[in-house]
């Protein structure tokens, strides 16, 4: 019989012992940090950060982020950098980059102070840290109206005003606070040439047809960080899932260190990416990898430099693969009858719908257990071969007996003719296979 | 700083203070989400997402003492969001260990939690796990704390239900 004044009674206790349970349930740390510091990250950079790749050489390249392994520079650190007069805003945006902050503690930024004026608005570059791999382009708007509307396009230049064979990443412009000024920074990475000797930054309004530019030249100082690359031979070959690639040396600079990671050409499947990739060092402090750069038959993985503490063992680890069979790859859709062709057999397409000028397509993708990565496209044709690109892709991981969901955007798809060809770029399929290996940066 | 402090400070546009402020509240968050959605990823998804959500709204939050309060309802506002949740290719989870909340001794009472629905599923977790008050999960949920033991009363009797079929009732 149940209890007349507590009908729970028996429950309760079950609860509480459940609740046992739940006190001690194990939180990693530092992943629970790395979201949060990704919360503030992305709502401090409101906007999507845009990638542009300048280059030719790499087709469908792409930066793909994967924010692990962060640590944060100690306060007393941060505070210090924090007192370089005239950068204390910028410095907070660098935060998250140890070796960037260290860069700067080892007096390699060069301050530039550089301003374009006209219509009371302005744009600043402050300052730069460089080295023949990257360029951190620290830069101050002031008096942009409406901040909110304009979307800013942002091209590098080289000496001869021709555009750089560059990859770079910057935020749009988000509206300060007012009277505040907006100060953010342009990555660059050089992958294919070296920095040049003078540099120009154009700022120029996207959505408006007026020439209202903004056009910024500024000399780069080679020799602060000039004979200061190191190259550690590493050439170990690691098979996971049967696939093959090898880690071939990494690349210290000043501003990080690059690890090129080739894939074995006879390999069954694609590598999209190897998860859960990080340096851990003797103290068991985790060096960040911010983005690869995938191209081709290999991988170059940035993480950040520990150019000034280098460690005394320093061991690559990652918890397994992201692949899929090559024959796999390419799939071609049917708008008129919404089917798939070819492709791995768990992708449905859901809808396919134009709005505006543009397509999305709807995917559910089943078997996505611990899938990380979403569904993406690259190398899309139309049949009569013209090609599109994906504007923007939304992914919903799969939970409690959900399937996964995808939303792919095609940039003016309305005009694609007849069936469209398409290459998986990004599938989010998990091969767990955790490997470590050592980095010999100390010898 | 005190956590109102700290929270003011945020206010002003102190991103520090605002980092300091989610530190503090992280395990907690965590432990609701993971209790929530049963899933690492999903939890630190729930927690990029409510960090982001807090430090855009930030300003809007009248009464900074009521900074915890507010953020958890942020967090379960998210959990229980019916939407597709729309994410970025972003989150990479470090290895979990899988604990004893993983591995239930009342494997029975576990799931009979977990398959709860969302607005009873909370308020066990606020109620019985995280030990809130009745006001205090009142002010989460921002409803009346009679409404909070009206809905108490009926988890408890799902609960109880789904553990122990009508006709079998033990004593």
């Amino acid at each position: 019989m149940t209890d007349e004044h507590n009908p729970f009674e028996a429950l309760e206790a079950r609860l509480q012992a459940r609740k046992a349970e739940y006190d001690t349930m194990h939180v990693p740390d530092l992943a629970a940090s790395q979201a949060v510091q990704s919360g503030i990250r992305q709502a401090s950079h409101k906007r999507k950060t845009k990638l542009r790749w300048l280059t030719s050489s790499i087709s469908a390249a792409a930066l793909i982020l994967l924010f692990t392994g962060c640590i944060r520079v100690s306060p007393a650190f941060a505070s210090f950098v924090e007192q370089l007069p005239g950068m204390e805003g910028v410095v907070s945006l660098i935060r998250q980059d140890k070796g960037l902050m260290m860069a700067i503690d080892q007096s390699l930024l060069q301050k530039v102070g550089i301003t374009d004026e006209h219509d009371g608005a302005s744009v600043t570059v402050e300052g730069i840290i460089t080295d023949e791999s990257r360029m951190v382009i620290f830069y101050k708007m002031k008096g942009m109206k409406d901040t909110e509307k304009f979307d800013y396009d942002i091209d590098l230049l080289d000496g001869n005003g021709k555009q750089l064979p560059v990859a770079f990443s910057y935020a749009s412009p988000k509206q300060p606070s007012e009277g505040q000024d907006y100060e953010d920074i342009i990555d660059v990475s050089f992958n294919e040439s070296l920095p040049p000797n003078q540099l120009t930054v154009v700022f120029k309004n996207r959505l408006e047809k007026t020439n209202n530019t903004w056009k910024v030249t500024f000399p780069v100082d080679h020799n602060l960080t000039k004979n200061m690359k190191k190259i550690v031979p590493v050439n170990q070959t690691i098979t996971l899932d049967g696939q093959r690639f090898t880690v071939e040396q990494a690349t210290l600079y000043p501003t990080r260190l690059v690890l090129d990671i080739k894939h074995d050409a006879n390999n069954t499947k694609k590598i999209f990416g190897i998860n859960d990739l990080q340096l851990v060092d003797e103290q068991g402090r985790a060096w960040r990898t911010d983005g690869a750069s995938i191209g081709g038959y290999g991988t170059s993985v940035f993480f950040e430099s520990m150019y000034f503490s280098i460690p005394k063992k320093l061991t690559l680890q990652g918890s397994g693969l992201t692949a899929l069979d090559k024959d796999k790859l390419m799939i071609t859709i049917d708008p008129s009858s919404i089917l798939i062709e070819g492709g791995p057999r768990d992708i449905t397409l859901l809808d396919y719908k134009i709005q505006g000028n543009d397509t999305i397509m709807h995917f559910s993708v089943a078997n996505t257990e611990n899938g990380t990565s979403g569904l993406s496209f690259t190398n899309i044709k139309d049949s009569t071969g013209k090609g599109f690109e994906v504007k923007e892709a939304g992914w919903s991981p799969s939970y409690e007996h959900r399937l996964a969901e995808a939303w792919i955007t095609i940039a003016n798809g309305a005009a694609a003719k007849g069936k469209l060809n398409m290459e998986i770029f990004s599938y989010p399929v998990q091969i767990r296979s955790p490997f470590s290996l050592e980095i010999p940066v100390n010898k | 700083m005190t956590p109102t402090e700290l929270t003011r400070a945020a206010q002003k546009g102190d991103a520090a203070a605002f980092a300091a402020l989610m530190e503090m509240h992280q395990n907690r968050l965590y432990r609701i989400a993971y209790a929530y959605l049963q899933n690492d990823g999903d939890a630190l998804e729930a927690i990029q997402e409510a960090t982001y959500r807090a430090y855009r709204k930030l300003k809007k939050l009248k009464e900074p003492t009521y900074f915890s309060t507010w953020l958890i309802r942020i967090l379960l506002n998210y959990c229980a969001d019916e939407r597709k949740r729309k994410i970025r290719f972003s989150p990479v989870t470090e290895i979990r260990e899988s604990g004893r909340w993983d591995r239930p001794e009342d494997p029975d009472l576990a799931a009979a939690v977990a398959a709860l629905e969302p607005e009873y599923k909370q308020i066990i977790i606020l109620s019985y796990f995280e030990g809130f008050s009745l006001t205090e999960v009142a002010d989460i949920l921002e409803i009346p704390a009679g409404t909070v033991k009206s809905r108490l009363h009926r988890a408890l009797g799902k609960l109880r239900d789904q553990l122990e079929p009508k006709g079998e009732q033990s004593s």
